[in-house]
């Protein structure tokens, strides 16, 4: 008995969605007829992959099956135009026993687009069970994607190597802030900020990603980037260049303002707060020194440590002169390099 | 061991029977696959120096016995039920009969 036969029935599933294709009349009535009295909606299609993508484009469907017949081979290309249209769909074969089911078998090696293939004469309640475990799985696998999109690209990996312990590395660190924020929130309706800012911060993400780096989190109205490995100061100028381009250049540059900062240093990496409710996250001194930096950083400017501009190589781009600022936390002056901003400034101060 | 069905033939009747309860011709085919599958390892074991080769003749002659009763059964049931010797199609009045277990 496989895993999905010794997976019971259950009677309580919600009613499924099935597209089929069978090129036998008489069994593709008893499929239809079947699946319609367990209250699922079945329909079928014919083999190409015309027919399947206008089947699939018509409605939404929990599961694809092929009744495959030996004299008929092409019609596992099917079984491909569903996998390549609706990657994340359940697909079930069902052949008999012999060279039907070898040549399923080998067509699948190569494609690898059959989920399960169930043997004919179908058997009770198999085809059900096989139906109900794949549905199943789909869904769990749609919700952990769900889940996992809540956490940063970083902690995944830190899940993902099954990391205990905290780790301590050189990390460039990138803090966005946007400016005016509590004055902008008061202004707005808040569904239309949470639009607003959620565009922003969708396109510092990416910005983040095409150099190289990952966002730690969101920060309600900026967010925490880090960059690793050789090159990380270089990326991470980079990145701030960009979003600096971003906001001088974006259709909402006249409403939402963002400041940069920028430090480089150790940070330590791992998992922070109580057990069952963790996050990934970075912290260190290197941290604070690149927020305090966004803080001081105006509408569109670069803030950052002449450190991290010397190591990123791109003398073209550096500053004239470097300034020295008291920052809260830190014993001494600070030193920093400020970069000012491209497009015309609409406010003047800052907020922290 | 000599075979009166082929593969393929064999293939054909059990792909028109959907369903197991009302598919007898297709469960006859499916015990002569499995019997040829049988047959097709005990040679395979024969051949082999460390086994006896006197359990795996046993075992293969009595498959072959078993398995030309099974084809004339089979060839007995597809008349009885009318089925079309030539292509092998399931006659109509059986494509309508009701299905019981699935």
């Amino acid at each position: 008995m496989s895993a999905i036969e010794s997976i019971p029935s259950s009677k309580s599933t919600p009613p499924l969605s099935i597209l089929l294709v069978d090129t036998q009349d008489h069994t593709a009535r008893v499929l239809l007829d079947r699946i319609a009295s367990r209250g699922h909606r079945a329909i079928s299609c014919g083999a190409t992959r015309p027919q399947v993508q206008v089947a699939l484009e018509g409605g939404e469907f929990d599961a694809f099956i092929l009744d495959f017949h030996y004299d008929r081979p092409h019609d596992l290309e099917a079984c491909l135009a569903v996998r390549q249209l609706r990657p994340a769909l359940p697909v079930i074969v069902l052949a008999s026993p012999g060279l039907a089911l070898q040549r399923v078998r080998a067509w699948n090696q190569k494609v690898a687009c059959v989920d399960e293939t169930i043997r004919k004469p179908l058997d009770g309640e198999a085809l059900f069970r096989t139906l109900h475990a794949l549905v199943q799985k789909r869904r769990a696998d749609s919700r952990a994607r769900s889940f996992a999109n809540l956490v940063s690209e970083e902690g995944r990996n830190w899940v993902e190597h099954a990391r205990t312990g905290p780790m301590l590395s050189e990390h460039a660190i990138l803090f966005t802030d946007i400016r005016r924020s509590t004055q902008l929130i008061s202004s707005l309706p808040l569904p239309r900020w949470f639009d607003a800012i959620n565009r922003s911060l969708s396109d510092q993400g990416a910005a983040v990603r095409e150099a190289g780096g990952s966002v730690v989190k969101y920060t309600g109205d900026g967010m925490l980037a880090s960059f690793r490995g050789r090159g990380r100061s270089h990326q991470a100028l980079r990145c701030a260049i960009a979003l600096q381009e971003l906001d001088a250049t974006s259709d909402y540059r006249d409403s939402l303002r963002v400041g940069i900062g920028l430090a480089e240093g150790l940070v330590m990496t791992g998992l922070i707060g109580e057990p069952g409710r963790q996050q990934y996250d970075v912290i260190g001194a290197t941290v604070h020194l690149a927020a305090r930096l966004c803080a001081i950083a105006e509408a569109g400017e670069i803030v950052a440590t002449p450190r991290l501009v010397r190591s990123a190589g791109m003398t073209g781009s550096m500053p004239p002169e470097s300034r020295t600022t008291p920052l809260r936390g830190f014993d001494a002056p600070v030193e920093y390099v400020c970069f000012p901003s491209t497009y015309p400034r609409k406010t003047s101060g800052t907020e922290p | 061991m000599k075979t009166q069905f082929t593969a393929i033939q064999i293939s054909k009747i059990i792909d028109q029977a959907l369903v197991y309860q009302c598919a007898c011709p297709a469960q006859v085919a499916t015990t002569l696959l499995e019997l040829r599958d049988l047959y097709d390892y005990q040679v395979k074991c024969k051949e082999s120096a460390e086994t006896d080769k006197r359990v795996h003749e046993a075992i293969a002659r009595s498959t072959a016995e078993c398995h030309a009763v099974m084809e004339r059964c089979l060839e007995q049931v597809l008349v009885i039920e009318g089925w079309d010797r030539e292509t092998l199609t399931m006659p109509l009045d059986l494509q309508k009969r009701p299905t019981k277990s699935f």
